[in-house]
């Protein structure tokens, strides 16, 4: 013979239970409401910013330094130029004894007479 | 944008749309319909209201994410909330009981209180406490059944369960509960 369950009628018996529950929730707080609330503009300012990816921008100057060779090319071409203005400004005075009498070259003047410019450059060592 | 007043009457999904598009009157309409019951429920479960204000906040949260994706009429905010908050509190209810069962804080209904000498607190208070010893999935099974009011099949949805496994743990759940509360009929006034 089978064993008889007790007799509980949960649903019936619960039900006043249930219905105190029910009764008794409280309401949320203002604070609580409040926080859902900004957790939602949160949200869509966080959808609404534009996502950039940041790009490298490389200024005109730069790749102009670049494309020379670097700042040390650079100041050495730099440098350079400045020599070559300011040996274009000095006048060569002690190249004054190089009087080619108008047509001749320098070239020509050292294959007639190459001797003779190595004189004036002895005489002007003696000058001091 | 719609007054507040004006979406009583607007369902839920549309009130998704207009959230995702950046109302924020859609965004109070749909806090107000549903955030007291997501936290109500997540209170019951945790018996903490920091931590159920957390949980509820958390839900809320994943719904604003999960606005502009939205599909309409594939699940309905109330059940896909009540999921999110099912399994947020079920993940703490399983770390405070598996590891420190020593230092969940005594729950503060415990303690007999001025509020508690009405009637029908007490039947809350006791309605509670016996809750507290049902396994994790029964006690959110009889929530959702007999507090929350849904129907099996939106409890299967929520739980991720058969419609006669939500049966059958309510069933157990209820038959539990009864024995636990039998002895305090008399006590509170159920003669």
């Amino acid at each position: 013979m089978m064993e008889k369950k007790p007799d509980i009628s949960p649903d019936l018996d619960l039900a006043a239970f249930f219905d105190a529950a029910k009764a008794n929730d409280t309401s949320p707080n203002a604070a609580f409401m409040e926080n859902v609330m900004a957790l939602a503009v949160g949200e869509t300012e966080a959808r609404a910013k534009p996502r950039i990816t940041p790009v490298e921008t490389t200024p005109a100057f730069t790749k102009l330094i670049r494309s020379l060779g670097g700042w040390k090319s650079v100041t050495a071409l730099t440098a350079c130029t400045c020599l070559g203005i300011v040996a274009g400004y000095v006048a060569p005075d002690s190249l004054g004894y190089l009087d080619l009498g108008g047509t001749q070259t320098i070239a020509e003047t050292f294959d007639d007479d190459g001797y003779s410019v190595a004189s004036d450059i002895e005489t002007l060592f003696q000058e001091g | 944008m719609m007054a507040y007043d004006a979406m009583n009457d607007v369902d839920d999904d549309a009130l998704m749309v207009l959230y995702a598009n950046g109302d924020q009157e859609a965004a109070r309409a749909l806090t107000y319909r549903h955030a007291p019951r997501v936290l109500a429920l997540s209170r019951r479960l945790l018996r903490d209201i920091a931590e159920a204000e957390d949980v509820s906040q958390e839900a809320m949260l994943r719904l604003w994410k999960i606005a502009p994706n939205w599909r309409q009429g594939e699940a309905k905010v109330s059940t896909w909330l009540y999921r999110v908050a099912s399994n947020l509190c079920m993940d703490r209810l399983r770390k405070k009981r598996g590891t420190n069962l020593d230092d969940i804080p005594e729950p503060a209904d415990d303690k007999p209180s001025v509020e508690a000498t009405m009637l029908s607190k007490d039947r809350a208070t006791a309605l509670e406490q016996a809750m507290e010893q049902l396994p994790i999935r029964q006690k959110l099974a009889v929530t959702l059944r007999h507090i929350d009011e849904l129907s099996n099949p939106q409890i299967a949805t929520i739980m991720d369960i058969s419609v006669e496994a939500v049966e059958s743990l309510t069933a157990r759940g209820k038959r539990t509960l009864a024995s636990l509360l039998l002895g305090q009929k008399e006590k509170l006034g159920l003669e």
